[in-house]
């Protein structure tokens, strides 16, 4: 994990936000989360596989996301991941919990807050 | 030289792939998803350059070692990894309570076959027949069974393991019907001769069995120590 920045609890507790705001823009499989993630976060967040799918797989066990089966067109079959619901509403809860600790951070360390 | 490579390349993954099979925590869904993975990242390394051996060799160290991963699905997969822990303890517990109650239906079966044909041997003599007999026939089936990698479904052992409570009802409803009192102190004398064979010849091959697979695990480690 090149995350040297981050602690570990701060990784786990946005891990999920994270991944549950990717898929709500788009259906995706662990591969492509995993290089999403990597290019937006500017190459500061670089998820190792065997972190990624047991929080994909926790996540599905608590129905916030959808798993299948599809082939591409070169014949390789991955597994997607797709929000449901559910996962929209927690996405949504866990964006008003970050905006709150976003608003304090910022207000601590007198800087203007962003979006709050 | 093409195909060579490919060859090598699919017992590669090949490897890979068995060398989680022993994880009962990671699934074989888990395993294909997994599988997926390391294909795309395969495939992104040699778009770089790499040729397929070493972007093997890097897609594999960055998925992580089986213990590592194993550590992680953990986790998520607790109630798949006690249950396979579990397993082999509730066949042993169920084939174990089935197989006790068989013995006093070989020995009433016996006694039957001794009475009815008019033979004069203990009738310890017939249930041992029948007893080795069965050993054999099963010894032999399993053998065929490997032999032609016959998969039975699972509702057909359930049907197959629930023939022998029956089989035992059937034959404990016809002796109460037919056997006198005195009849059963014979019969039980076979059965508890029976019951201490079928202790001893469990226990072999029980000690047997745990050896062959003792072996064989230290065989498949050196065979992963080789790939590393």
């Amino acid at each position: 994990m090149s995350m040297e920045n981050f602690s570990k609890e701060l990784i786990g507790a946005s891990s999920i936000p994270i991944i549950l705001s990717l898929l709500s823009r788009q259906e995706s499989y662990g591969y492509e989360i995993i290089k999403n993630i990597k290019e937006i976060s500017n190459e500061k967040i670089d998820f190792k596989e065997g972190t990624l799918y047991p929080v994909l797989h926790k996540l599905e066990k608590k129905g916030y996301i959808e798993s299948f089966w599809k082939e591409s067109d070169a014949g390789r079959k991955r597994k997607y991941y797709k929000i449901t619901d559910k996962g929209k509403k927690q996405l949504s809860s866990e964006q008003q919990s970050w905006n709150v600790i976003n608003h304090i951070m910022s207000k601590l360390w007198n800087q203007q807050p962003k979006t709050a | 030289m093409e195909s060579t490579a490919k060859n090598s390349l699919e017992q590669n993954i090949k490897a890979w792939r068995k060398s989680f099979q022993s994880k009962s925590e990671i699934t074989e869904d888990n395993l294909k998803e997994l599988e997926a993975h390391l294909l795309d990242e395969i495939d992104a390394l040699t778009e770089k350059g790499l040729s397929e051996e070493e972007a093997f060799l890097v897609a594999k160290y960055r998925i992580g070692d089986k213990e590592e991963l194993s550590k992680e699905f953990k986790k998520v997969n607790k109630f798949n990894y006690w249950l396979d822990k579990l397993t082999p303890y509730l066949i042993g517990a169920i084939v174990f309570t089935l197989v006790s109650k068989f013995y006093s239906s070989i020995s009433i079966l016996s006694y039957f076959l001794v009475h009815s044909i008019e033979l004069y041997v203990p009738i310890i003599v017939p249930s041992l027949i029948i007893y080795s007999s069965l050993i054999l026939a099963l010894f032999y089936g399993f053998k065929y069974y490997k032999k032609v990698k016959l998969k039975l479904k699972i509702w057909t052992w359930a049907l197959i393991l629930l023939a022998i409570p029956v089989f035992n009802l059937l034959i404990l409803v016809l002796s109460t019907k037919v056997l006198q009192p005195q009849d059963y102190a014979e019969i039980s004398k076979t059965n508890a001769i029976l019951t201490w064979i079928g202790y001893a010849s469990t226990v072999i091959l029980g000690f047997f069995l745990l050896l062959a697979k003792y072996k064989k695990r230290k065989l498949q480690e050196n065979q992963f120590h080789q790939i590393d």
